[in-house]
């Protein structure tokens, strides 16, 4: 092997060496854990009724999980993890919104029920 | 000679690759409208009060913006960050509101137990309305039957009767106060009758102070044979009209 060649193939291997690390710097493995973290706390969501009191954001989860299962099929799985985070966001959010909407009935039902006991003790 | 020229050249253009990645990002407007949002939910005490810990939870991701590579990485840590802040919001005001139920329950038991006891001291008000009103009768009537000795203020034997009736009445209702008010027939003088009249409600008088009531919630008055309540001329008449009559305040 002659210097020029030796020269030649330091900087293909060099190349090599850059594009490899390139790549396994962006490539993680299919966020299985957060989606399935997703789509448990979707599912607590749709538990607390939040189809009726959050259903937007309720619906904006189940988009956003889609998506992350969507882009972990086509291997794009840096997208898939924020999504997949995003979704179980936007799930406790369905949640919070939910217990929310339910303490607040309760809080006016029960000022109502104490409006109707008072004016019965007039 | 070259070879090192060149290794020299390759590893700074390595070093550069990875540099840009980590490079300072310039945060996206979504982020500094949730680094805002979260400084609004740090100052509200409610949020204070009941979900600082998820509150911290969205700090700690919008701190991780540090380690964020690309514009996305930001946007969707801006994302999770303004969520979590809104969920932090809406926790506090579920607790809030919960509490407030808490709150509300203890003040409509409070209300009701007040309502109850109301209730049965309106009861019990009614009950020893009635017991006095049963006694008061009883009393009007044995002092219905009630004589003097003629003349005298000297009850007759048998007479204490209503007295004790009075006297137990008396005790047991405390607030009660009673008027005893003697009169005569128009036998004698209406002078001396006066007196005799007086002499006789003052005689049970006595023997109500005797029998430990307070003299202040007695009074007795004598009015002689000033008001008759049938003719002096029979006998019958005349015994209607000596009489002692009880009135009660």
């Amino acid at each position: 092997m002659n210097k020029k060649q030796s020269t030649s193939l330091f900087i293909r291997i060099s190349i090599l060496t850059g594009a490899l690390s390139a790549l396994t710097a962006c490539g993680i493995d299919a966020p299985k854990a957060e989606i399935a973290y997703a789509e448990a706390s979707i599912h607590a969501a749709q538990n607390m009724e939040a189809n009726s009191y959050a259903a937007a954001e309720l619906e904006r989860a189940k988009n956003k999980l889609k998506q992350a299962k969507s882009e972990v099929k086509d291997d794009n799985n840096e997208k898939a993890l924020r999504l997949a985070k995003e979704s179980a966001a936007t799930a406790e959010l369905a949640q919070a919104k939910s217990e929310n909407g339910k303490a607040k009935l309760a809080e006016s039902q029960m000022q109502e029920s104490l409006k109707i006991e008072n004016s019965h003790l007039k | 000679m070259k070879i090192l020229t060149i290794k020299k050249l390759v590893t700074p253009v390595l070093i550069a690759t990875f540099a840009v990645g980590c490079a300072d990002l310039q945060k996206p407007q979504s982020f500094l409208d949730a680094e805002k949002a979260y400084q609004t939910a740090a100052n509200d005490p409610v949020v204070q009060k009941y979900s600082a810990d998820q509150l911290e939870k969205a700090n700690k991701t919008l701190q991780s913006s540090v380690t964020a590579t690309s514009k996305e990485d930001l946007k969707s840590i801006a994302y999770i960050g303004s969520t979590q802040i809104n969920t932090a919001t809406h926790m506090a005001s579920a607790k809030q509101a919960m509490q407030n139920s808490k709150d509300l329950l203890v003040k409509q038991e409070q209300l009701a137990a007040a309502a109850l006891i109301a209730k049965q001291d309106q009861a019990q008000q009614n009950l020893l309305a009635m017991q006095a009103n049963e006694a008061e009768r009883e009393i009007l009537l044995a002092f219905g039957q009630i004589e003097f000795v003629t003349g005298t203020s000297n009850l007759v034997p048998g007479a204490a009767a209503g007295i004790d009736m009075l006297a137990g009445y008396m005790s047991k209702f405390k607030a009660k106060k009673v008027t005893i008010a003697g009169h005569t027939d128009s036998s004698g003088s209406s002078k001396s009758n006066k007196k005799l009249s007086l002499e006789r409600a003052e005689s049970i008088s006595n023997v109500l102070v005797t029998k430990g009531v307070n003299k202040n919630r007695i009074t007795a008055v004598g009015y002689g044979e000033s008001q008759p309540i049938a003719e002096n001329k029979s006998s019958a008449g005349r015994q209607k009209n000596r009489r002692i009559e009880i009135t009660f305040k």
